[in-house]
């Protein structure tokens, strides 16, 4: 049985058009990264995002041939119905992985966090993530933060604030719209 | 250089419609995409409107050699960790900084 991890895995690498044009491309046989980034109107970068984010979902398969990068899709999976990846997965194993997950980010905030003040930047995305929703808290949900007021926080944690601030939004932990700031998550 | 920071300003506001487009078509690391790309151009044209305003242009350039080396080590970490996201920001962050640069080249005459 498919586990809860792995169906909510497939849920996001699907949640995002491109991704689904690519799946449906893929669906008339297998490509060439370089064919369907043209056929899709994406750059190679782009491309080799979604085509990642698939991979490491499952839904999709990929080989080297010379210096081409020839997809195939993982007919196995996408030809699962909805109620096989909404029912996988146990309470108890869910609990489990909660306790993990919990004890993983204490250990992120420890290695990062020296009381109030982030050491570095993660690299790893997962652990920039735990990071950055530590500096969160800093921030009422809901409220209105004028930019200024919103850098002296952040800085008060890290001098690099225009970095933390910018990737807060992209992470979708913060909105910003005509200079004020808003926590979401 | 005046015209110069407006073209970043125009290519910014551009950039930032383009990421909503791209948000209401359901295509949220793309639209992430386009405002990291919206996001240099801003601090550029930020940075180059100081530097203009203190005397001290050549300062820019120097500011553009700095953000190559910090986003280029960025990306060989995130080749090494293996982050694709992290990959695709910085190979974009670093296409618009080149960007930049040949357009304050073209500005300078050179």
């Amino acid at each position: 049985m498919m586990d809860r991890d792995t169906a909510i895995r497939i849920f996001k690498a699907l949640s995002d058009a491109s991704r689904l044009n690519i799946i449906s491309a893929l669906q008339n046989g297998e490509a060439y990264g370089e064919l369907l980034a043209e056929r899709l109107g994406l750059s190679a970068s782009t491309l080799s995002f979604h085509m990642k984010k698939l991979e490491e979902a499952g839904l999709v398969s990929s080989r080297k041939e010379q210096y081409y990068t020839v997809y195939t899709l993982n007919g196995s999976l996408t030809k699962l119905r909805l109620s096989d990846l909404i029912c996988g997965g146990s309470p108890a194993a869910e609990d489990e992985a909660q306790r993990r997950e919990e004890e993983y980010r204490q250990k992120v905030l420890k290695a990062f966090f020296e009381g109030d003040t982030l050491r570095s930047i993660p690299v790893q995305r997962k652990k920039k993530l735990i990071c950055y929703q530590h500096i969160a808290r800093l921030f009422e949900p809901g409220r209105v933060y004028e930019e200024k007021e919103l850098s002296d926080i952040i800085a008060s944690v890290h001098e690099d604030y225009c970095t933390i601030r910018r990737d807060m939004i992209s992470e979708g932990i913060l909105t910003r719209e005509n200079g004020k700031y808003v926590r979401i998550k | 250089m005046k015209e110069f920071i407006e073209s970043l300003k125009a290519e910014n506001a551009a950039l930032n419609k383009k990421a909503a487009a791209l948000r209401a078509e359901n295509k949220a690391d793309e639209a992430v995409f386009a405002t990291v790309r919206a996001n240099v151009y801003d601090i550029c044209a930020t940075v180059c409107g100081v530097k203009m305003k203190t005397g001290d242009i050549e300062g820019f350039g120097a500011m553009l050699d700095r953000f190559e080396g910090e986003w280029g080590a960025s990306l060989q970490a995130a080749e090494k960790q293996d982050n694709a996201k992290k990959i695709c920001v910085e190979q974009t962050k670093l296409e618009a900084l080149a960007d930049v640069r040949a357009r304050f080249a073209a500005a300078r005459g050179e």
